[in-house]
């Protein structure tokens, strides 16, 4: 047996940004997530960076910053802070479906060992029912 | 992490005279100090810093105009799409703060909200939403400007059909538009002007 205290295990922002957009886009009632321009810099400059600082220094710790479609990841100080913009189904509350998505990203959050800072939800789109689509930013 | 730390620290490339190029990097923009004017091995390295400084510095100057590191027409146009969007979707309103951080609304989940709201009444058809608030004349909010929650006031433009009575429609009308926004939002209208525009028949 291992004298090594047990440690909170830390995944990296992109996986903990994939598990997130799964667990909300599950959530009943959340059509989308929506690509914003912040989003969609975010993406782009996190990969380009990322792409320099691997190459220069391997050993550096991961970005601070992730993003895919209607989400953006922001570690500062040990908090992680995230973004969180939505289509919702008029069939709900959209209210209730937007705390409901800020429980759920914060429970996902602590699960992949992170520290919750906030996470701010806008609903940027109310819609009559139609099922779970994908809208893709581009690609970088 | 110890061990990458070590790790880390036995790679960082050091000077003749023992010294990390790291600190000398730290402080290149320091005058030298008494060492760094005496050692050769610190001179060099200087001098040679400073080149590679003046040489990123043009080759960064140079980027914008490089044709090779301009986005490609796929990546721009689906920037722009994304941007117009955002456009489209006006100003935020905050709904409601958490302790978790804050909910907002966009002014185009909201506009369309109504709009659906009034089109779920027989004879009905929505046209145009507007959200003001009464401040300074009932003006439109600028963009950025967040929407006060506590002041909305919309003006909602319909076509209604030619068989119904207008007055008690516009009384159902205001009823189903507040009852929806509510409930979906927990936003109660200050002031629900409706402006009948056209009349249709059935």
């Amino acid at each position: 047996m291992s004298d090594e205290p047990a440690e909170a295990t830390v995944v990296d922002l992109a996986s903990v940004t994939r598990t997130l957009r799964t667990a909300l886009l599950e959530l009943p009632g959340i059509l989308r997530l929506e690509p914003t321009v912040h989003s969609t810099l975010t993406r782009l400059r996190t990969s380009a960076v990322d792409s320099v600082q691997r190459r220069l220094k391997p050993t550096n710790d991961g970005p601070h910053h992730a993003s895919s479609d209607g989400l953006v990841l922001s570690l500062a100080d040990g908090l992680l802070a995230v973004q969180i913009d939505i289509a919702t189904d008029i069939g709900h509350s959209a209210l209730t479906l937007a705390e409901r998505a800020q429980t759920l990203a914060a429970r996902t959050i602590e699960r992949s060992g992170f520290t919750v800072g906030s996470v701010a939800v806008t609903i940027l789109s109310i819609e009559s029912g139609s099922a779970p689509t994908e809208r893709t930013a581009p690609e970088d | 992490m110890a061990l990458n730390d070590d790790r880390f620290q036995e790679e960082r490339p050091r000077l003749g005279c023992g010294r990390e190029l790291d600190d000398l990097w730290a402080s290149i923009d320091d005058p030298p100090t008494a060492h760094e004017q005496s050692c050769p091995d610190c001179r060099h390295a200087r001098a040679a810093l400073h080149h590679l400084a003046s040489v990123t510095e043009a080759m960064r100057d140079a980027d914008p105009q490089d044709p090779g590191l301009q986005p490609g027409d796929r990546v721009r146009n689906a920037i722009m799409m994304v941007a117009r969007a955002e456009v489209r979707r006006g100003r935020r309103a905050p709904l409601r703060t958490t302790t978790l951080g804050t909910i907002d609304i966009s002014e185009q989940a909201l506009t369309a909200l109504i709009r659906f709201a009034a089109g779920t009444l027989p004879g009905v058809h929505a046209r145009r939403c507007t959200i003001s608030t009464s401040g300074e004349g009932r003006r439109r909010p600028i963009a950025g400007e967040a929407v006060d929650v506590g002041d909305i006031r919309i003006t909602l433009k319909v076509a209604v059909a030619s068989s119904i009575s207008i007055p008690a429609t516009m009384v159902a009308l205001r009823e189903r538009v507040g009852t929806v926004v509510q409930a979906q939002t927990s936003i109660t209208m200050a002031q629900i002007d409706i402006v009948v525009e056209d009349l249709y028949d059935v």
